[in-house]
């Protein structure tokens, strides 16, 4: 048996080994409990079941991303040396993130729970107080379940790293010729913990859908206690079953990281629309290329968004308002990022030798050119368009705040953050 | 005691670098303190010294990464925190840790380098070819900077610095985690960009790669420049790598 699994090794630091603050944790959860709650007031005295289905179907969609992003962040071996330098079981890591996950799980609640309180805090006999308390339990039946089996996944998945091989990865991504090494670990955890959690919220969602008045309050109750007494227990099991194999699969992560970019020399290029945009700009056409690789996600939840905000074009105003608020957000995290996250980048091309001045032109226009795709998410309304417009406006003052100094303190961002809350709780009250 | 090197090395050009009064602490530590310094053009100087004698930090402030608390340096007739912009680009300095982005490749860097600093494309592909052979960079030219070994990010950082066009290469320990094949190399790339007029200052420990390139070397030790070896100096050692480690140790 190997060592490291089961020797008493000497605990890392927290902030080592936290892939996320608790505070930010509670942080999010209070902002979950506020969103449940408003959701529920908002549709507590709807005649129709209509609204609550929105309810439940966000709650649901919101189950979806934290495994995969949970997953995503131990196949991704950033802190995974230093871990084992300092001493720390392969094992104890694995715990580490599944406790997370169960924190998590335990902020993503809160939302469910909001609309409970508010259902509960509604008339008794008002049409859709039973609507909303199902719909609140149906979406905490659909996280229970999404995080139980992603977890699952994410042990499976670690089981068949430890007996893989080069030659398997490779035909795995189609002889290695895909994107950047970050690309590597999607192969497998996150992708089987999206589809794991898929299947609950398609199910359920299905079911909420078809016969959501044959729904019985107690039985949803007893039905998410239940699966969260069956998750937590399958989830050890399986636990128990790879323990043996989890340091040779950490290990085996990380090689897998490294062998297909290293080999095949495959380096993605930017999005047309960048660097059609950035074309004429040096600055701009180096900012987009190393930001497209380094987030190249970024660049998917932003065409997303554009999507999103395409096809959700209605005349209601609570889809427009969450969409002027995702288009706020999605604006300003992509100006936020293009300035931020490309820190590196923008070192060396100082190093290389462009100008401050140089720089910031490019910045702005890499800002400009990120925003664009967001700004569509205005055709859901005119909710939205403000929205949009509120987002860049807000990119826009970190700009002016953030580039006379380089290299960018931090702590400057507080500001536009504080903004956008109070941009977004603003919105809320408008849409309510 | 110490001494100023402000003499800057005889037979070459005017100087391309010259700072005077240069003080630099990191808290109540004093690091650099009234420290001269010119450097002719054309001209290569060594830093000599021990860990944490101050000449990394010294080769940041003669870069602008750093600023000083005290004293000026001029960059080509430039004042480099007046002007900041004018004098670094005059300028390239090669850190023991460059700053590479890690998802690009070296050949992107160079494409970048040519852009910012409005160098001919096609000449600085042809010379990257030509540099790339020389470190035995070739196969790794289009991989990310991120999957190269150490050493072979460091090759790839000196190749962009010795293809920048910049007249002042500053190095910092330009051999560490190099083979002996590329730094023979790059000692000879040196001295062939040096006849071109390109000034070079490297930070150095080896006794015998400062007595194959140096023009002059100064001992950075107790906050200033404790002892400057001219190049009569260093050819009357006549390659004896020990005397010269002797004199050094002496001095610092």
């Amino acid at each position: 048996m190997n060592r490291l699994d089961t020797a008493a090794a000497p605990a890392a630091p927290p902030a080592l080994v936290q892939p996320i603050a608790p505070r930010w944790l509670a942080a999010v959860a209070v902002a979950a409990v506020g969103a449940g709650l408003w959701l529920g007031q908002s549709v507590a005295t709807a005649p129709q079941i209509k609204q609550s289905d929105v309810a439940f179907r966000l709650a649901a969609l919101a189950a979806l991303p934290l495994p995969a992003i949970l997953l995503q962040w131990l196949s991704l071996p950033v802190q995974g040396p230093a871990r084992r330098w300092m001493g720390e079981a392969a094992g104890a890591q694995v715990d580490r993130t599944l406790a997370f996950s169960w924190r998590a799980l335990l902020a993503a609640l809160a939302f469910p729970l909001g609309l409970a309180l508010a259902a509960l805090g509604s008339p008794q006999g008002a049409p859709a107080h039973d609507a909303i308390l199902k719909a609140a339990l149906l979406s905490g039946l659909a996280q229970v379940l999404a995080h139980g089996l992603g977890a699952m996944a994410l042990l499976m998945a670690l089981g068949a790293m430890a007996g893989s091989t080069k030659d398997l990865w490779q035909t795995m991504s189609g002889g290695g010729a895909f994107g950047p090494a970050q690309a590597a670990p999607l192969l497998y955890a996150p992708a089987a913990a999206l589809v794991a959690a898929l299947v609950p919220v398609a199910a359920l969602s299905a079911v909420w859908g078809a016969r959501a008045e044959l729904l019985s309050v107690p039985m949803l109750g007893a039905a998410v206690v239940l699966a969260a007494l069956a998750m937590g227990q399958s989830v050890r099991a399986v636990r128990r079953a790879v323990a043996p194999l989890l340091h040779t699969a950490l290990l085996q992560v990380e090689a897998a990281h490294q062998t297909p970019f290293a080999e095949q020399q495959i380096l993605p290029q930017p999005p047309g629309w960048l660097t059609w945009t950035a074309a004429q700009h040096p600055a701009a056409r180096w900012l987009s290329l190393a930001w497209g690789r380094q987030r190249p996600t970024s660049l998917a939840s932003t065409a997303g968004l554009a999507v999103l905000g395409a096809v959700w074009a209605t005349p209601q105003a609570l889809p427009a308002a969450l969409a002027g608020l995702g288009a706020a957000i999605g604006l300003y995290s992509a100006v936020r990022a293009a300035i931020l996250d490309s820190e590196a980048a923008l070192q060396c091309a100082h190093w290389l030798g462009a100008s401050p001045t140089q720089l910031r032109a490019g910045q702005q226009k890499l800002a400009v050119a990120l925003a664009a795709p967001a700004l569509l998410a205005g055709l859901a309304g005119w909710v939205a368009a403000v929205g949009a417009v509120a987002g860049a406006g807000l990119g826009w003052l970190l700009l002016r705040w953030s580039l006379p100094r380089w290299p960018i303190p931090r702590d400057r961002t507080v500001w536009p953050r504080l903004a956008l809350l109070a941009y977004g709780a603003a919105l809320a009250a408008v849409g309510s | 005691m110490s001494e100023s090197s402000q003499t800057q090395g005889q037979g070459f050009g005017g100087p391309i670098l010259a700072c005077t009064g240069l003080s630099k602490r990191y808290g109540n530590h004093v690091v650099l303190q009234q420290v001269e310094l010119a450097v002719a053009t054309g001209e290569i100087l060594v830093l000599l010294g021990e860990n944490g004698a101050g000449k990394t930090t010294l080769m940041r402030l003669l870069s602008g990464e750093l600023l000083p608390d005290a004293g000026t340096i001029a960059v080509g007739g430039v004042d480099l925190h007046a002007q900041p912009e004018q004098a670094r680009a005059k300028l390239v300095y090669v850190s023991q840790r460059p700053p590479l982005a890690p998802l690009a490749s070296l050949r992107e860097h160079a494409q970048a380098m040519a852009a910012f600093r409005q160098l001919d494309p096609q000449h600085l592909a042809s010379g990257l070819a030509e540099l790339a052979d020389v470190f035995s960079l070739t196969r790794a030219i289009d991989l990310p900077v991120k999957s190269l070994s150490g050493g072979m990010a460091h090759k790839a950082a000196l190749s962009l610095a010795l293809l920048s066009g910049a007249p002042l290469v500053l190095l910092d320990e330009p051999n560490t985690g190099l083979d002996v094949r590329s730094a023979l190399a790059l000692r000879q790339r040196i001295l062939q960009q040096r006849s071109a007029g390109t000034t070079f200052v490297l930070a150095s420990h080896l006794a015998e790669a400062t007595l194959a390139v140096a023009d002059r070397a100064v001992v950075v030790a107790r906050t200033a420049i404790a002892r400057t070896f001219s190049k009569e100096e260093l050819q009357a050692f006549g390659g004896d790598a020990r005397a010269f480690e002797r004199q050094v140790l002496a001095a610092m």
